[in-house]
């Protein structure tokens, strides 16, 4: 039990130096854990592999090359939707929001569409684009889309009309207004939407890819059942988790902060 | 430009900035030692035949991979015959870091 004490002191003092380790110190009880259980043998390996029998898989996998294809498969085809859902949704967000008659005709035809959840489009868009790319980069754009439109569009209410007044008191044009103004007023909320609509995309992708797929992680995990591979089921679940950790911790967390830091004053 | 730099001053900015460079400089060795993977002795025609070495058997993904760039008409060990390939796509196979050899496919092999 001292031991124990020692080694949790240890880790605590260890992890104020080196955050990385404040990171993966709760995950070490959960693979301890696991290892113990399929150690212990409750389970045949087969249904219940260990930690070891699922690195040894992804060593397996990636010699062969086939983790790092179906890994960059996915990780484009979320790229390319977060790119045209952001590139679609950011525009008719700021114009939702500007105008009260486009928000008075559109609003609730968002929110009809919102209500739709993503994999209720897979039947009728295999009938229209069949098992393929098409299908997958819409549900993804359709997934991105909406969070995008609607954080938006409450980010450029937001912004208070004060702001909108002095700066046509000081003679700006309108695109310097919606430039200098509405969009950096807006810009923590749409990061916001991003964010959430990536992750509900990156969840989406590996719905689609796991129904329509014929590459990718979704379609790996799904494929394995064919084999009754549930080491390779687990090791794509851990490989979607570590991933999406890495994109929203790493990259859009510190983006959001930064962008809430720098202009989310304008929106107070 | 600021968001270059606080990326540069954070830890994971840096963990993040030396994964990516990894990979530019891994797919920097793909891309070099990929002409040597290719023997000499190809017809000089478009289209050729080509016999590729893995160090393992293929799988099902290697093949569909393999049909990208012509037909696939049989397997024999860890060795996979390959029909049709448009000469200028055999660096694009080579490029492949899970092949070891591509070697021109004998007449009536």
């Amino acid at each position: 039990m001292n031991a124990l004490l020692a080694l949790w002191s240890l880790l605590l003092r260890t992890s104020v130096k080196w955050p990385v380790l404040r990171t993966l110190a709760p995950f070490v009880p959960v693979v301890a854990l696991w290892w113990a259980v399929a150690a212990w043998g409750p389970f045949p390996p087969a249904f219940f592999p260990s930690p070891p029998d699922v690195w040894a898989k992804f060593v397996t996998l990636m010699e062969k090359g086939i983790l790092p294809e179906y890994l960059g498969d996915s990780v484009g085809r979320l790229a390319i939707g977060a790119a045209v859902g952001i590139g679609l949704g950011v525009p008719l967000g700021l114009w939702v929001g500007l105008s009260k008659r486009a928000h008075r005709a559109l609003w609730p035809v968002l929110l009809f569409f919102q209500a739709i959840g993503d994999i209720a489009w897979l039947p009728i868009l295999i009938i229209w684009f069949g098992f393929g790319l098409t299908t997958m980069t819409f549900v993804i754009v359709y997934t991105v889309l909406f969070p995008v439109i609607l954080n938006t569009v409450l980010g450029v209410r937001s912004v208070r009309i004060e702001l909108h007044r002095a700066a046509q008191s000081l003679g700006a044009p309108p695109w310097r207004i919606l430039t200098e103004v509405v969009v950096p007023g807006a810009l923590p909320n749409i990061m916001t939407g991003l964010r959430n609509g990536l992750g509900y995309g990156w969840r989406a992708l590996i719905a689609a890819e796991m129904i329509v797929g014929t590459s990718g992680i979704g379609f790996l995990m799904f494929d394995a059942r064919r084999a009754g591979s549930v080491t390779e089921i687990v090791l794509g679940m851990i490989v979607l988790g570590i991933l999406w950790y890495i994109v929203d911790a790493w990259v859009l967390a510190p983006i959001e902060q930064a962008t809430g830091r720098r202009w989310g004053l304008v929106t107070q | 430009m600021r968001l270059l730099r606080q990326a540069l001053g954070s830890r994971r900015g840096l963990i993040l900035i030396g994964l990516g460079a990894a990979w530019l400089l891994w797919q920097a060795w793909i891309f070099a030692t990929a002409p040597a993977k290719i023997a000499a002795g190809f017809p000089d025609r478009q289209r050729i035949n080509a016999l590729i070495t893995l160090p393992f058997a293929p799988e099902r993904f290697h093949i569909l991979v393999f049909q990208r760039y012509g037909r696939v008409s049989g397997t024999d060990g860890t060795r996979v015959e390959l029909r049709g390939i448009d000469r200028s796509q055999l660096g694009a196979i080579a490029r492949h870091y899970w092949v070891r050899r591509i070697e021109p496919l004998q007449q009536g092999g």
